[in-house]
């Protein structure tokens, strides 16, 4: 635990900790990816009701659900931030936002693209797609918040606040949206069917691991340089600048 | 499975592919701002320990 | 405390008193967005009937958008607010002051006037008073969500735009609750679950949303 603390604590720490796990990461992440479009658009078998359109899951569903869970990273750590004052809570807070809003951003092309041969159109009304919309006006106001705001430790603080507020909100819309859309029009084609074969089934499950890798790449990279900014002024990093060139 | 069922996606071409390329073209952009980030910051921080040594 | 926020209040629509007709403004854009839709869907009885309501709620939003951006910013400017909020004191009665006197100035005429626009979309007497119902319950949570927004957007640039992108997102459950009232009520259901709904996430707006309000507020001014 105590080591735990200290790679997180401490900045030189945790720059040596990241650099020295980022290969095994992007190892990892091309394994899963490489697994699960080969195993997701060749070996898979297509769907008996909607034929080989449904491979779209395999980049929906991931995002769709990175899309949340970097919310949810957003907020607890925005939460750390606001309690603890811890400094790297804060850079991971505001490293996530616009790469969850970029997943945002996927999960709602590829939805729309899944849903043109499915339902006969790019978009309909219907709770969990509307949801996700307003998530990303969420994502957005987030990062155009943060954009506008000049004073660095300000920022960050009203960002924490917001995060909070919009996650406090997510459940509220969501259900307020489900019911607004039964009472509309009824239930609507349920997309996802209860069983799935486990071919279809372990495709699906690497990819959604590589998802998760890739924002956890993106978060590493970003996070080494913001780190190394921060501390430009710390001899280790003066070190490191040597050894780079 | 023959390469040409493979390419038409058995009829879902239009929608499959333009789906995998959006992924894929975002993953690749946000990988590019990444490093970019990265170069951007190296530099301004060897601009500062230069202005430094230079004092 | 309740003395603070009674000369507090007073001070307030003193204020606004000698500003003199600055509070007409916000109420004759909601007025002047409201007769914009017959021209812009239809002048048909039917269509602007079913539509009343909405675009009704629409308009009052707007108006909000338009005069929640001044709601601290003069007190930010003139530095009263690092006033408040440095003193020991509980900052509870300035904001209770400050949102009370700004539901006075701007919400209460728009809900003058909503009677009256309503007869201009034909609605009839027991959907006008639904839709009043539902305006009551719903604009203390417009009013308090729109001031989270403005304390979030104190210190930012250009902050009216941005508003509106931290606010509107934050309306839409509102939206549902209040505009499916009125419908049911035009087909004759029964609307007293979503009323009750409204009401509580009312009460629960106005019990949590000052508390971060006084937080977010004095982020904005240290």
């Amino acid at each position: 635990m105590q080591r735990l603390t200290r790679y997180f604590l401490v900045p030189q720490q945790c720059y040596r900790f990241i650099t020295d796990w980022s290969p095994w990461l992007t190892g990892a992440f091309l394994l899963t990816l490489g697994y699960g479009l080969i195993a997701g658009l060749c070996f898979a078998p297509a769907d008996y009701q909607q034929g080989d359109g449904f491979r779209i899951i395999y980049v929906h569903v991931p995002s769709a659900l990175l899309a949340m869970g970097i919310y949810t990273i957003m907020t607890t750590t925005a939460l750390i931030s606001l309690v603890f004052r811890i400094k790297l809570a804060t850079l991971v807070m505001q490293i996530s936002a616009p790469i969850g809003a970029s997943f945002t951003f996927l999960a709602l092309i590829t939805g729309s693209l899944w849903g043109k041969p499915m339902w006969g159109t790019w978009w309909i009304w219907d709770a969990r797609l509307t949801s996700v919309l307003i998530l990303f006006f969420l994502y957005l106001a987030f990062i155009a918040v943060r954009a506008a705001i000049s004073d660095p430790w300000a920022r960050d603080r009203i960002a924490a606040w917001m995060a909070i507020i919009g996650f406090i909100n997510i459940p509220i819309i969501h259900y307020s949206v489900l019911w607004w859309n039964t009472l509309h029009q009824g239930a609507t084609l349920t997309v996802f069917n209860p069983s799935i074969a486990p071919s279809m089934l372990y495709p699906l499950l690497s990819m959604i691991i590589a998802f998760a890798l890739f924002y956890l790449i993106l978060l590493c990279q970003r996070l080494c340089a913001d780190i190394l900014y921060q501390e430009r002024k710390a001899a280790w990093v003066q070190e490191i600048l040597h050894e780079l060139t | 499975m023959n390469l040409h069922e493979f390419y038409t996606m058995g009829g879902y071409a239009a929608y499959v592919w333009p789906a995998f390329a959006v992924v894929l073209g975002i993953f690749g952009g946000q990988w590019i701002l990444a490093k970019r980030h990265r170069r951007k910051i190296i530099l301004k921080i060897k601009e500062v320990s230069c202005d430094k040594i230079i004092k | 405390m309740l003395k603070q926020f009674k000369i507090l209040l007073e001070h307030e629509l003193k204020i606004h008193y000698r500003h003199g007709a600055e509070w007409l403004t916000p109420l004759v854009f909601y007025w002047l967005v409201v007769s914009l839709f017959p021209f812009a869907l239809s002048s048909t009885q039917s269509i602007l009937r079913q539509s009343a309501a909405g675009i009704i709620w629409i308009a009052l939003l707007l108006s909000l958008l338009m005069s929640l951006p001044r709601l601290f910013q003069s007190d930010l400017k003139d530095g009263s607010l690092a006033q408040y909020c440095l003193r020991t004191s509980s900052l509870m009665p300035y904001i209770s002051a400050k949102l009370l006197s700004y539901a006075v100035l701007y919400i209460i005429p728009c809900l003058l006037l909503t009677p009256l626009l309503a007869l201009l979309f034909y609605l009839p007497a027991h959907s006008i008073f639904i839709l009043l119902l539902t305006l009551c319950l719903g604009s203390p949570i417009l009013l308090l969500i729109g001031s989270l927004g403005a304390a979030l957007t104190l210190k930012a640039r250009e902050s009216s735009a941005l508003l509106a992108l931290v606010i509107f997102p934050l309306y839409i459950p509102v939206l549902i609750l209040a505009l499916n009232c009125v419908n049911l009520a035009e087909q004759n259901l029964p609307i007293g679950a979503l009323l009750a709904y409204l009401a509580a996430y009312c009460c629960v707006a106005i019990a949590l949303i000052p508390l971060a309000l006084k937080s977010i507020l004095k982020i904005g001014v240290t």
